[in-house]
This record gives C-alpha cells, structure tokens and sequence, in this order.
C-alpha cells in the first residue's frame, strides 16, 4: 500500500508544486519556507514539529490553491 | 505639608534601617505630588529628578519595547517606591513611563535631597549600594544567558547551513555528508573548540544531534532550527 502522502512529500516539494502553502505556512507560524531543512522533513515529520496535524495542513494547502484557481479563472 | 507616616517610609528599602527620628527627617524633605487618573509622574527617557513613594493611589510603570510595543512592567500601591534611579545617579534618565491608574499622590525628593540625606544618614547610601549591586548582578546573570544563547544560536545557524549545502536524508536523521571535526566548527563560527565540545555534547544528549565517525547527525532537525532563527514555536 502505498504511503499517505503526507509521508512522501519533503516541505520543499510541497511549496514548489502548491505555491499557496507558502501563506498557509507563514499563517500557521511555520519557518518552512525558505529553510535548509524544508527539502529533508516531510509533511508528517514538519507538521508534528509544530504541533499541527498533517492532515489538516494539506487540507488548508487544498483549500487556499483550489480558492486561488477560481480567483485567476473568473 | 502632609507628613507622610514613618510607617510607609520604614517600608521602603532605601530608608530600611532608620529610626523613628531620622524617618522623620526624611519625611519632612519630601514634597507632595499629585497625578490625576491618567496623568504621567514622568515619561520613559526623561532626566530623572526625582525619588518617589506612592502616598496614595495606584501607579502603572510601561516601556516602548524593541517591537516598538508598550509593555506594562508593573502596578504599585502606597508605600511602594518608584523612580529610584533619581537617587542612585545623577545623570540617568527614567527608564519607563509612571501613570497614574487612578488619583494618585506620592512623595517625592528629588536627587540633591537624597544625596544630603545619604550625607547625614550613612544607612541610606549602603542600602543604595546593596541595591544596587543585586541589581547588577542580576543583570550579569541575564547578560551571561544572552551570550550563551547567542553562540549556541551562531554554531545551530553553522550546521543548517552545511546541512543546506552537504546534507543527505539519512535513518534518523539528516547527515552533513562529510567529517566535520568540533575544531572546524570552532573556527566556522568564531567560537573555542571548548565551547563547540559544551555545546554539541548538550544537543546530543538532549537528541538533537548524534555525532559518530566526525559526521553530524541532525536528528531532530525542528528543534535545531528553532535555536538558530530563536523561534517561538
């Protein structure tokens, strides 16, 4: 079975492929953007640093790159 | 004039020590000041003239922080002093802003006072200077902290950085892919090797790092990068 996404995804892949998880990030008081571990922690390893859960994070991404595209595309 | 109690001013540290008679001296040298509810004794950067002790009333104590925010440091009542440091130098300015929360009266004498006053009553001037030297060294104690905080802050920065630039995923944790010898690391960020040895033994206790054949391990990669950028989270 493959891994939940959250365990395969670095911090850095995440805000190269979703650039709306920057904000989401910095909102959240996350120092990922821009930082030398960002290409080495998953999603799972940043989001339990900080006391978030994974999985709330990337439904925020979600959220905030899906409001994004219906801004652009209007 | 109002005479303030010998009582309050027997509270008060400068005067711990003093008989009935010479509080009473003291007392008489003081003067009444008021401030109506919202209304400043003195503001943060002022020359400070005078020493006071709060007759009545409440009196809020603020500062304007590094942030640029005003933070309230302190509410005193009566007998309590303020505006110390107009006794214990003759050129310093109030270090925060005194308001009053309500109407407020206190005595006050400003600094030629005090200094006569330490002149006739020896007692006063030894209590100033034991204040005074808690005081500094408090300040010694915090300033030691900071500068401890700093060079763990200066070598954290110096392992992300090589992290950034030779790191490789590795089982728990994240490899500087090449020997990194404690003397390196010393010279990287200007510290003694002494220093570096203190510091990394503490982070590998602590699991933060693992060091085996001379290559770092970070093991806890959130928990470095919150010393080195001095994170709140």
């Amino acid at each position: 079975m493959k891994a939940p996404l959250h365990d395969q995804l670095t911090m850095a892949e995440l805000v190269a492929r979703w650039p709306s998880a920057g904000p989401v990030l910095a909102g959240r008081g996350m120092a990922c953007v821009g930082c030398s571990m960002a290409r080495f922690e998953t999603v799972a390893e940043a989001a339990t640093a900080y006391g978030f859960r994974a999985e709330e994070l990337l439904g925020d991404v979600q959220r905030a790159t899906q409001h994004r595209s219906r801004r652009s595309s209007s | 004039m109002v005479r303030p109690e010998a009582g309050i001013l027997a509270g008060v540290p400068l005067f711990r020590g003093l008989d009935a008679d010479a509080l009473e001296v003291v007392a008489r040298d003081a003067r009444l000041v008021r401030a109506a509810a919202g209304r400043t004794f003195f503001r943060e950067g002022e020359p400070a003239r005078f020493f006071y002790v709060v007759r009545l009333g409440q009196v809020k104590f603020t500062q304007i922080s590094a942030e640029g925010h005003e933070v309230i440091h302190r509410v005193i009542g009566p007998g309590e002093p303020f505006g110390g440091v107009a006794a214990l130098s003759e050129k310093a300015a109030y270090p925060v802003t005194a308001r009053a929360l309500d109407p407020s009266e206190a005595h006050a004498w400003d600094g030629p006072k005090v200094t006569a006053l330490m002149h006739r009553y020896p007692t006063i001037a030894i209590n100033a200077a034991r204040m005074v030297a808690d005081r500094l060294h408090e300040l010694q104690r915090q300033h030691h902290q900071l500068m401890t905080e700093r060079v763990e802050r200066r070598i954290a920065r110096a392992l992300l950085r090589l992290a950034d630039h030779a790191g490789r995923r590795v089982e728990g944790g994240v490899e500087i892919d090449f020997p990194l010898s404690r003397q390196d690391l010393a010279q990287m960020t200007g510290t003694t090797l002494f220093t570096v040895s203190r510091t990394l033994s503490g982070w590998q206790e602590a699991g933060l790092i693992s060091t085996a054949r001379r290559k770092v391990v970070i093991r806890q990669p959130h928990r470095l990068v919150r010393i080195a950028e001095d994170l709140l989270a």
